[in-house]
């Protein structure tokens, strides 16, 4: 007995790829990816350690030498540290998104989607954490921001956006965390039982947790799944909200708006979302999987896309507004200088890539054509990495008096750091793609109908 | 000797703690640190008491007092001395400078001869029989080439110069032109002392006053009196110069003159005074008159560019005396210089300012000073083989004369050439021996900078262990002892200059013996009396006769002394070429400076290379757009290019002596620096120009204020600026920030109150934490632990004061010795060019340089060719914004209103700085306190000079201005111990007490009788980006305005 993907593929299935998704071939179809790498894998994986190699040896000499060794100057005390550090975590907004959000709206094309971008999520978080606790000028006393109990009764300034930050980024990464294992739980049980090598066996017995199937463990997996979703929820505003104070708490002209905290919402889902379509169109060509992601869950993502896109044009176009509106004659040379001064580039690339490319989504063939989609999410991340750049580097060259305007130039070893932040995420997502089943076997099957019972 | 096995406890519980001896044993080895203790304890010396040893400084002919603040035997500070008369305890940045000669790394190690073009070391004794044995062979044919000596110093070098040949004093800024145009206008060959405080107004013929001519620092003090006056017509200050100097940028007007044209101006000047006051001139009217009656305004417009109505404006402004003219300086000493000065003079006299604002009472001693023209004379008998034996010491003619005056080729000339030189610079190393002299800072000497002072100069040390020197005189003295002769002189240099002081002895002993006498002189920075200023009166007028510029080219070079390295002098000191210059903000280099028309015809831009070409030489150089120059000029600073004399000055920039053509003022016999033209071309080679502050304009920030004199007259504000104690925020005319709060009077400086910010909650008596509210965390009473104080303990509630600054930009002349000396007090290392460039200088205190309508017409009812700076440090907020933004507290408000950094406790995330409006945080990029990194900042025995009171910040932590928190404990432990309140001005930042014009004001706010109260308190007073509500503890006084007499000239 064959089903066809009714309830995923909502609008009707065009893709020239389609295959029939059975009970059966679903298992097949997702654990096929996991096995022994071949080589393509592996020469991606060796490179990227290459990549990794070459940053740690960077970041090596941002410790052994000091941040001297960045292009910073004294106006501009941050710049692509910062500005990665926001980009990871605003990528890492949409795995939550998806399977949080839209799970508690009953979305169900993010069944199709949600593994991949909690993987991401949990990925991105922990590559943004890396940039917190290498930017400091003494890394090897990162741990005084964690309020510990000490004889000195030294404590930590909870007035600091960057103590809120510290607590921001460690909820979402427990949080995430805990999410994507939870709902790995039914998938890694059926790796288990496939597993034949004891490692791999033993890892997934390990975090699938004694799981079997039963009638009461379901119960009990979608309570935890829905009170986990309820939780997640709010932090999906909640940490980019924080971030985004770490600059609006600041008075220094271009970071201090109150309009930061949306703004940057937005403009982390949207990042993210660019980062899953660019990591769905590759996995889901690589290996054959067009018809578990099909054209339609891409559309779907790719009209979040829009939505998004619309929300942090508004908000460039909001600060500009404010600047001219409002008395500020700081914040009003700010904002000139950022789209017309040193850094234009900068600012024309963001604004390009998040506004004026993605007005191509409005049209349908374009939303569903893989290759512009994928052309379009590189340039969405180039786009929003540039616009954290912007932020950063602009408001800071030009603060308050001007006898202390300097321009900031990227040296080396930041170069390397913004590569070795895309090889130390690429570092785990591969393992992943590898280790874990990266679609949702137990989602998607709850949309094929019931096999029938076979009568005698 | 067996100390391998022993460790300390600590160490023992570390390997505990670890539980991985084996680990550690494979580790390196830490360095051995040890303290060593006194073996012996010196009687005098109490670890951690500094001792200031009076002294005199010796960077310029001006000797001003100085005080060698000296801890545990090394000397770590230089400050003013404000008992001497000359400097009264200001002190310019290169007096500050002067412990980086003393400890500058590049000095010579011990006597030296040259073996082929290799220095070999030698023994003293050898070398001194060396020597010996030249002289006695040289009788007569030995010339002794020094800089400029006075007292006992210059008294043996003429003794000795009587047996062995001639002694040659030369100074390379002499002040020719100065005396002898004085001896031929008044009779006396001097260079006057300027009373500019008596002044009701001043205008500086090209003299810059407020940098290198004449005394600096005296004069700085006295333009702070003459800037003091609250008069519409007193109080003036206007600068008739091609190029916009330091001292000019502090003047109210700017008269952009023809360059060469000043002494026309000042005749014109002369000629409408004297035609306006029938009284004028006295009995000398006849005689003035007639020299200037070719002079009219309108004669002279065609050479000086100015205006008749603006010259009779000026001129009649000038008449309202006593005023003061001031000319000589280097940047207009042409071959025209002593006919300047003579104009400048009479014009002095016609307004009736000799006597009263020109004075001889206390010219410079420049007695036996050599001409320049006679050092080409000496330079002839050197190539006519008429010297045996050449010894210099103090001097550098191979750089600091021009190439054409041949002085390294006939020095070569000389068999045998000595050099008493502290570091090996030009001159040292043409040299065949090299015996080194001990610097001012570790040696007796006297000297007599000016008539009636006779100033001490002591060792405030031991001389430097690893350099074997001797001062210069018992180098001389022991060499003619070798030599056979000098049987008079006692063998050490300390007798024969004690012994100089016997006459001294006999007139101001008042009953004392000479070895009281001595010691007390000693401690006073030596004798000193009133004198009265001879009688001066006109001796006659000399013919004016205006004088082209020589040579090919459409542009007018112009040389300018150079404020921070003199003649070249301090080029060696890394504070000095870190600190940038005031004009142009650059460090580390030379530039050039061209209009920005002429900028854009010949197609630079800032850091462009540009190649200057006269008809002697040319020079490649980083061009520096400035609109404080004419168009058709084009100006350099001396003092750069040295090809050797240390690590820190040799290779940078050029040396723009090589530029000056053959050319002198043949009446005076000075060196004709000026009146030549040049021709610019676009060059080809990559040149950096490293600017410490590109952006030079305001943007409207309000940030430098000004109030017109007007308006402080009439009691009224600032027009269109802000004031803090009335006028509501967003008036008109301040597009600027949001206000302080909604509808809330800005409120007076709040900090007078104690704590009100920072103070925990008040809690009532009895006060019992609740049970419930007792965590780990809160303190608890009756323990004898840190954890029992109670909160009010030591704490805001307790503080007995505010610690706050006012700092007057009225006074402030851009001069950086404020700069230098925090360098000094506060272990701030000096990063190099390229930082600099970065923004990455250390400075805790910078002076930012603001250029209002420079070169362009003056808004209505503002200045034109406005400049303005304002000294920017830490401004230990009431309300700071890094405060609130370090995640650690390693920034915090302390009870007495500082707010203060805490290093170790710095993680580094520099949110600080970014948050902070003034950005005034520095941050140690890199490890300059490690003397194993090569980032290292202060290579031995440069770091000899640290402060052992402040710590030498590490890698990776922000540093900031403390307001010398180490001088409030010291002034508080002293007032402890003689059980006393503090007093006030008993406190004084390192900045307060160096600034020669007393622009800052150090003190306490909570008492309101305090100095600064007032400053704060008073009318002129405004916070900078006080919109921001930060509260600052720093307050600034706004610059007084004057009227001008014309339009902008430029």
């Amino acid at each position: 007995m064959s089903t066809t993907l009714k309830n995923i593929a909502v609008d009707g299935v065009n893709d020239v790829s389609y295959r029939e998704v059975t009970q059966k071939s679903i298992n097949d179809d997702v654990m096929s990816m996991i096995s022994l790498p071949g080589k393509v894998w592996w020469a991606l994986f060796l490179f990227d350690l290459l990549v990794l190699g070459c940053a740690l040896a960077g970041v090596r000499n941002l410790i052994v030498h000091g941040w001297g060794v960045s292009g910073f100057t004294r106006p501009v005390m941050w710049a692509v540290d910062i500005t990665n550090f926001v980009f990871w975590v605003g990528i890492a907004h949409c795995g939550t998104l998806v399977s949080a959000v839209l799970f508690l709206f009953r979305s169900h094309f993010r069944r199709a989607v949600y593994r991949l971008a909690e993987a991401m999520t949990v990925f991105g978080v922990l590559t943004a954490a890396m940039f917190p606790a290498i930017h400091t000028g003494r890394p090897w006393f990162d741990y005084w921001l964690f309020p510990y109990p000490n004889q000195r009764q030294l404590w930590t300034n909870i007035r600091s956006p960057l103590e809120w930050d510290v607590f921001a980024v460690n909820t979402y990464l427990t949080v995430s965390s805990i999410f994507f294992l939870v709902g790995l739980i039914p998938d890694v049980a059926a790796c288990r039982d496939r597993a034949k090598h004891p490692v791999m066996k033993l890892l997934y017995t390990v975090i699938s947790f004694g799981w079997t199937g039963a009638n009461y463990q379901w119960k009990h997996f979608y309570g935890a799944y829905l009170f986990f979703a309820a939780l997640a929820t709010p932090l999906v505003f909640s940490v980019h909200s924080v971030v985004s104070w770490d600059f609006a708490m600041a008075q220094t002209p271009g970071w201090h708006s109150t309009l930061f905290a949306p703004y940057f919402v937005a403009g982390a889902i949207f990042s993210g979302v660019g980062m899953v379509i660019f990591l769905l169109v590759i996995v889901r060509k690589a290996y054959n999987m067009q018809h578990i992601v099909t054209i339609d869950h891409m559309e779907k993502l790719a009209k979040l896309v829009m939505l998004t896109s619309c929300m942090v044009g508004y908000s460039y176009l909001t600060e500009f507004f404010m600047a001219w509106y409002g008395p500020n004659k700081a914040e009003r040379d700010l904002f000139l200088f950022r789209a017309f001064g040193h850094y234009w580039w900068a600012f024309w690339i963001m604004f390009s890539c998040n506004v004026i490319f993605p007005l191509l989504l409005w049209i349908k063939s374009f939303r569903r054509n893989m290759t512009a989609l994928l052309i379009l999410s590189i340039f969405i991340n180039i786009g929003m990495w540039f616009e954290r750049f912007v932020i950063i580097v602009t408001s800071l060259t030009r603060s308050f008096n001007p006898a202390n305007w300097f321009y900031y130039r990227i040296s080396l070893t930041e170069i390397l750091l913004i590569v070795g932040s895309f090889s130390w995420f690429f570092m785990f997502f591969l393992v992943f793609l590898r280790v874990l089943p990266s679609f949702s076997i137990a989602e998607i099957k709850e949309t094929l109908p019931m096999p029938k019972r076979r009568h005698g | 000797m067996s100390d391998s096995v022993v460790f300390s406890r600590r160490d023992f519980l570390k390997l505990v703690g670890l539980g991985v001896a084996g680990a550690a044993a494979g580790c390196a080895k830490p360095p051995a640190d040890k303290l060593l203790p006194y073996v012996i304890a010196p009687e005098d010396i109490l670890p951690g008491v500094p001792y200031m040893y009076a002294s005199t400084c010796r960077e310029c002919p001006a000797g001003c007092g100085i005080l060698v603040k000296s801890r545990e035997g090394r000397a770590i500070k230089i400050e003013g001395n404000p008992n001497q008369p000359i400097g009264s305890g200001g002190l310019c940045a290169r007096g500050h400078a002067s412990l980086q000669g003393l400890y500058d790394p590049d000095r010579i190690k011990s006597p030296m001869i040259k073996s082929g073009t290799a220095w070999k070391a030698v023994t003293w004794d050898e070398a001194l029989a060396t020597l010996g044995a030249k002289l006695g062979a040289a009788k007569g044919k030995t010339l002794l080439l020094t800089g400029l000596e006075t007292g006992a110093m210059a008294k043996l070098a003429g003794e000795f110069a009587s047996v062995y040949g001639k002694h040659l004093m030369w100074e390379p800024f002499g002040y020719e032109a100065v005396r002898a145009a004085n001896a031929k206008t008044f009779g006396i060959g001097e260079v006057p002392r300027y009373d500019i405080g008596a002044a009701n107004g001043v205008i500086s013929f090209g003299a810059d006053f407020l940098e290198t001519f004449g005394s600096p620092v005296a004069q700085q003090r006295g333009y702070a009196a003459l800037r003091a006056k609250r008069s519409d017509n007193a109080g003036w200050f206007v600068a008739v110069e091609p190029r916009l100097s330091l001292t000019g940028a502090n003047a109210d007007e700017w008269v952009a003159i023809k360059p060469g044209g000043e002494m026309a101006l000042a005749l014109g000047m002369a000629n409408v005074l004297l035609q306006a006051n029938p009284a004028a001139g006295g009995a000398d009217r006849g005689a003035l008159l007639s020299a200037v009656a070719a002079f009219t305004p309108e004669a002279v417009q065609a050479q000086t560019d100015v205006k008749p109505e603006d010259l009779k404006k000026l001129a009649l402004r000038f008449a309202q005396g006593p005023t003061v003219a001031i000319a000589g300086g280097i940047s207009t000493q042409g071959a025209g210089a002593t006919a300047l000065v003579a104009a400048v003079n009479l014009l002095n006299h016609a307004a009736g300012n000799i006597g009263k604002t020109v004075l001889f009472d206390r010219p410079l001693n420049l007695d036996g000073l050599a001409t320049f023209a006679e050092f080409t004379q000496a330079v002839k008998a050197m190539n006519a083989g008429q010297y045996e034996v050449a010894i210099v010491h103090g001097a550098n003619p191979a750089y600091s004369s021009p190439k054409w005056a041949t002085f390294s080729e006939a020095f070569a000339k000389v068999p045998f050439k000595v050099s008493l030189a502290t570091t090996l610079d030009e001159t040292a190393e043409l040299c065949d021996m090299l015996l080194p002299s001990s610097h001012a800072i570790e040696s007796f000497g006297d000297a007599q900078p000016s008539r009636g002072i006779y100033a001490l100069q002591q060792p405030a040390m031991q001389k430097l262990p690893m350099f074997d020197s001797r001062p210069a005189g018992g180098t001389l003295i022991a060499a003619a002892k070798a030599a056979g002769a000098g049987a008079a002189w006692p063998a050490e240099w300390y007798d024969y200059l004690t012994a100089t002081w016997a006459p001294l002895h006999a007139r101001f002993g008042n009953g004392r013996d000479f070895e009281k006498f001595w010691q007390e002189s000693l401690q006073a920075g030596g004798v000193w009396e009133d004198v009265a200023s001879p009688a001066v009166r006109w001796n006659g007028t000399p013919a004016f006769a205006p004088l082209a510029p020589q040579g090919a080219g459409e542009f007018a070079l112009i040389l300018t002394p150079s404020h921070h390295f003199y003649d070249g002098r301090g080029a060696n000191k890394p504070w000095l070429q870190e600190v940038p210059d005031m004009v142009s903000k650059t460090v580390w280099g030379s530039w050039a400076e061209v209009h920005p028309e002429t900028a854009a015809k010949l197609g630079v831009k800032n850091g462009d290379a540009i190649t200057i070409k006269t008809d002697e030489s040319s020079v490649d150089v980083p061009v520096y757009v400035y609109a404080g120059i004419r168009k058709d000029a084009v100006s350099i600073a001396l003092g750069q290019g040295h090809t050797s004399y240390g690590r820190y000055a040799a290779g940078r920039g050029v040396n723009a002596l090589a530029l000056v053509p053959q050319g002198m003022d043949t009446v005076a016999g000075a060196l004709a620096y000026q009146g030549n033209n040049a021709r610019l071309t676009r060059g080809s080679k990559a040149m950096e120009l490293f600017l410490q502050q590109a952006e030079k304009d305001q943007h409207g920030r309000n940030i430098a204020q000004v109030i017109p004199v007007a308006a402080l007259l009439a009691g009224g504000k600032a027009e269109g600026e802000k004031h803090i104690a009335a006028g509501k925020p967003g008036e008109k005319d301040y597009p600027g920030h949001y206000p302080a709060g909604d509808g809330v009077e800005v409120q007076d400086p709040s900090q007078t109150k104690l704590g009100k910010h920072t103070e925990p909650l008040a809690r009532p008596d009895g006060y019992q934490t609740p049970a419930h509210a007792i965590t780990a965390f809160v303190p608890e009473l009756g323990v004898r632990h840190p954890k029992s104080n109670p909160i009010d303990v030591g704490s805001y509630k307790n503080a007995k004061h505010r610690w706050a600054m006012a700092i007057d930009l009225n006074a402030c002349t851009g001069c950086a010795a404020c700069v230098v000396a925090c360098y000094s007090e506060n272990n701030i290392p000096v990063v190099g060019p390229d930082l600099i460039r970065r923004g990455r200088e250390m400075a805790w205190i910078r002076i930012d340089r603001f250029e209002e309508k420079l070169g362009g017409a003056a808004p209505a009812g503002l200045q034109a060719n406005d400049v303005r700076f304002v000294p920017m440090m830490c401004q230990h907020c009431g309300d700071a914004p890094c405060e609130m933004v370090c995640p650690v507290y390693a920034t915090y408000h302390n009870p007495e209103g500082l707010n203060a950094q805490v290093y170790n406790r710095c993680v580094g995330t520099r949110y600080c700085s970014n948050n902070c409006p003034y950005k005034v945080r520095a941050f140690n990029w890199f490890d300059y306190s490690a003397p194993e990194k090569t980032t290292f900042a202060f290579p031995e025995p440069l770091n000899w000079q640290l402060n052992p009171d402040v710590t030498v910040r590490s890698k990776g932590v922000m540093e900031k201005c403390t307001m010398c928190i180490q001088r409030i404990l010291e002034g508080k432990g002293n007032a402890k111990d003689e059980n006393r309140e503090v007093r006030d001005g008993e406190i004084q930042t390192a900045c307060a007490q160096s600034c020669p014009t007393q622009a800052i004001t150090f003190g306490d706010l909570a008492d309101v009788n305090s100095k600064v109260h007032e400053k704060s308190f008073g009318e002129r007073k405004y916070w900078v980006l006080e919109e921001l509500n930060t509260k600052p503890g720093v307050t600034y006084l706004q610059k007084i305005q004057r009227d001008q007499t014309s339009e902008a000239h430029a």
